[in-house]
């Protein structure tokens, strides 16, 4: 009943939320797949180098971008769309579709994981609302457009296929979790202790070989040049903001990568040698989206780390708390808060409010390291 | 392999084969490689005659005395193509070299007065086999080698209780570059906790002073510059400049750490206080890789009694600061360009490999990417070693 009008309230926000609007990327994934159908309707596969690392989302949504352009309706070029006509409405529809699509998928993943992990109907659907009805995930889903969603989805299912032990699969769906949008890499060596036996790893590695091997291969075929392959951060250069703050004003010495790497020690050093693959996941995404700069670590990309958090809450009760003091911060960050431009004094709240977020985000973190100490350490 | 090399360190001969093998392996390549970016500017300071050098000046024999038309030759020594020029070569780093064996006799009597012959020559071995003190002693000829060895003997004298004569080799070691007074601290906590009264306290505490005096006397004649710019043979001296009425991260960390020291440590064992001092002080001060010199005899010490995972933390830590410092350093370069781990790749006609490589370590790819996660590595599993270093502070128990 909640998930259907769930649902309801999500499909009503597809159709108004205007794409294109101000603080939105609608626009900037409609133009992106856009493009990439155009090169595949002109023979030709879209290259690594034009597209940079996000063309795996961005070739998922050509598709739908394509069904608009067959839908019996006015196609006007996308700079010069109109709001809530049949046009934009109809497009709107089509391009938001694999969020509600994905959304719902990430809901039944998710209640299977805290299903299997604790064994409780109960608690799967206490987990599942968390997700599903989450404020703070519904504004950055369907307001902001993130397309994050996708890559969780696999991502999730990779998680899945961990818990039913099915090595293989874990570790393609990890991988293509991660070449659709990078931030699963981060989890990958949390994973690996995950295998006790040979098999299982040999297993995994081959797994996680597979989809590499395809792009690759549709690398080769594009004709890209490595060398325009190696300038992408270059060119995209708001990636670099997820390598994070520069530590005690070092050049190079940046947050995440050292806030990652430490936390990968700390699970190899102090964790229970049974912990479980969400809880790695979790450390593992939350160290980077706390390392990260107020770009790279704004709530958006918080997002990847929301189901996984929904799924701790389900199995630790006793860290509701944290939890939503959390994503009420998360809602209240500055670059999140859809009131914030009518704040009257919003430079004076700016640090106050992204500074709750980045301790809460900490908090989590240091709770889910104390929650998995061994007890001789 | 691990078969191999426990024979080495059971077997006394062995182990001096070993040694001489190793030695006569790294003379050779002391005479035949070309001279470090380190080694031009040490030239270059001389010549100069406007830069402290101190008592480094007995460290390279080739600049004692030298004229001006000399000093000039030296600089227009190519560098790169040390064919004809073995002897020079080996010249300016022949002292450097007697250090480095100096620092291998000390560490094994630190491993067999700690346990046994066998932890010593495990200690020694670390030390002297290891990639990155290659790189950085002969290769590199850096000056650091002189504290690395007075630092490792004061441990030396520390671990046999000779307290005041460790502290006046830390004095020693701070009046040639500065760095082992970070020390004297935790030589006076351990003191205080093995029940030392106030005159060799007061006595230790005057000896490493004398040091840090001996240090300015040298340096301060050319104004305060050289405490706040490093050179080959000067340490910055973190505490000096900064922002004006804002807090000097240094000195805060440095501060904060004596005092948890002091009310953490309770049964005092010289290694882990030593370490985790140099830790704490390159993590704030000077994470460049080619300071990690600094640290490595007192690793090589931790390495023989090290579990599983210290050792796979050091092992990377060593391998990142390694490959940061092929990225990042111009040591690795020579005057006339590009090397590779400074063998000389073509002098005046520069082989295509070599510019490629030069390209590579210029392209954004390595500046942007590559370095930023190389660097963070390396100072992550600093931080990690450092944690290790932690956890017995913990437990009540120190090894």
């Amino acid at each position: 009943m909640i998930v259907s009008s769930f649902c309801a309230l999500k499909f009503l926000a597809i159709i108004l939320v205007p794409i294109g609007g101000p603080g939105s990327d609608f626009g900037n994934w409609t133009a992106e797949a856009s493009s990439v159908l155009q090169t595949v309707l002109a023979g030709r596969l879209p290259a690594l180098s034009t597209y940079g690392v996000y063309i795996g989302i961005e070739t998922i949504l050509a598709p739908f971008f394509w069904l608009w352009t067959i839908l019996p309706v006015e196609h006007p070029n996308l700079n010069n769309l109109v709001q809530h006509t049949p046009s934009t409405v109809s497009l709107a529809v089509v391009m938001k579709a694999p969020i509600l699509i994905f959304d719902v998928v990430t809901l039944i993943l998710l209640l299977r994981i805290i299903r299997r992990i604790t064994d409780s109907e109960q608690r799967s659907v206490l987990g599942g609302l968390t997700w599903f009805v989450n404020p703070f995930n519904f504004y950055m889903l369907y307001f902001f457009g993130a397309m994050d969603i996708i890559p969780i989805s696999v991502f999730l299912l990779a998680i899945n296929f961990e818990l039913t032990h099915r090595w293989f699969r874990f570790g393609v769906s990890t991988i293509v979790s991660g070449l659709l949008r990078l931030f699963p890499f981060v989890t990958y060596p949390f994973f690996i202790p995950l295998m006790k036996a040979k098999p299982s790893r040999v297993n995994f590695a081959v797994g996680s070989a597979l989809p590499i091997a395809c792009v690759i291969c549709a690398i080769y075929l594009s004709h890209d040049t490595l060398a325009a392959i190696f300038n992408i951060p270059a060119e995209q250069s708001w990636l670099l903001e997820f390598l994070g703050w520069h530590v005690l004003g070092m050049e190079f010495i940046r947050l995440s990568p050292v806030l990652v790497l430490f936390q990968l020690y700390v699970v190899a050093r102090f964790w229970k040698e049974n912990a479980n693959v969400v809880h790695l996941a979790t450390v593992s995404l939350l160290a980077l989206s706390l390392g990260a700069t107020l770009y790279g670590g704004e709530a958006q990309h918080f997002l990847w780390v929301s189901p996984l958090l929904s799924a701790c809450v389900a199995m630790r009760l006793a860290d509701s708390w944290i939890y939503l003091l959390t994503f009420f911060t998360a809602l209240m960050a500055p670059t999140v808060n859809p009131f914030y431009q009518w704040t009257p004094t919003p430079i004076l709240l700016d640090t106050f409010l992204a500074g709750a977020f980045y301790a809460m985000k900490a908090s989590y973190l240091l709770i889910l390291n104390l929650s998995n100490f061994r007890i001789t350490n | 392999m691990l078969l191999l090399f426990s024979i080495f360190i059971r077997n006394r001969n062995a182990f001096l084969i070993l040694v001489a093998a190793a030695a006569a392996l790294k003379l050779v390549l002391s005479a035949v490689e070309p001279a470090s970016e380190d080694l031009g500017n040490i030239i270059t300071l001389v010549a100069s005659g406007h830069a402290p050098i101190g008592p480094w000046i007995a460290l390279y024999p080739p600049l004692y005395n030298q004229t001006t038309a000399n000093i000039n030759q030296l600089q227009s020594w190519t560098l790169a193509v040390p064919l004809g020029s073995a002897e020079l070569s080996l010249l300016f780093r022949l002292p450097v070299f007697l250090f480095d064996l100096a620092t291998l006799i000390t560490l094994f009597y630190v491993g067999r007065k700690m346990k046994t012959s066998q932890e010593g020559r495990l200690m020694a071995l670390i030390w002297f086999l290891n990639p990155f003190s290659f790189m950085g002693v002969e290769l590199s000829a850096l000056p650091d080698i002189v504290c690395v060895f007075l630092v490792t003997l004061s441990l030396l004298l520390l671990i046999s209780e000779r307290p005041l004569l460790s502290a006046a080799t830390l004095g020693l070691g701070a009046f040639i570059k500065l760095f082992p007074i970070f020390l004297l601290p935790p030589l006076l906590v351990y003191m205080h906790l093995n029940g030392a009264r106030a005159k060799p306290l007061l006595s230790a505490f005057l000896l490493g002073a004398l040091g840090f005096s001996g240090y300015l006397a040298w340096v301060l004649p050319y104004g305060t510059t050289y405490l706040a710019k490093p050179t080959p043979v000067t340490q910055l001296v973190p505490f000096v400049g900064g922002i004006p009425n804002t807090v000097n991260i240094v000195t805060f960390g440095m501060f904060a750490f004596y005092c948890l020291l002091f009310i953490f440590v309770k049964k005092a064992e010289p290694l882990p206080i030593f370490l985790l001092t140099l830790i704490v002080y390159y993590l704030l001060a000077v994470p460049g890789p080619q300071y990690l010199i600094w640290l490595l005899p007192l690793i090589a010490v931790d390495l023989a009694f090290a579990d599983r995972l210290k050792i796979l933390v050091v092992a990377i830590l060593l391998a990142s600061a390694f490959l940061e410092w092929f990225l990042a350093s111009s040591a690795f370069l020579t005057p006339s360009g590009y090397s590779l781990l400074m063998f000389p790749m073509g002098g005046e006609n520069v082989p295509s490999y070599s510019v490629a490589l030069g390209n590579f370590l210029d392209s954004d790819l390595v500046g942007i990417i590559i370095l930023p996660l190389v660097s963070s590595a390396t100072f992550a599993f600093l931080l990690a070693y450092a944690a290790e270093q932690l956890r017995p502070w913990f437990h009540g128990s120190q090894t």
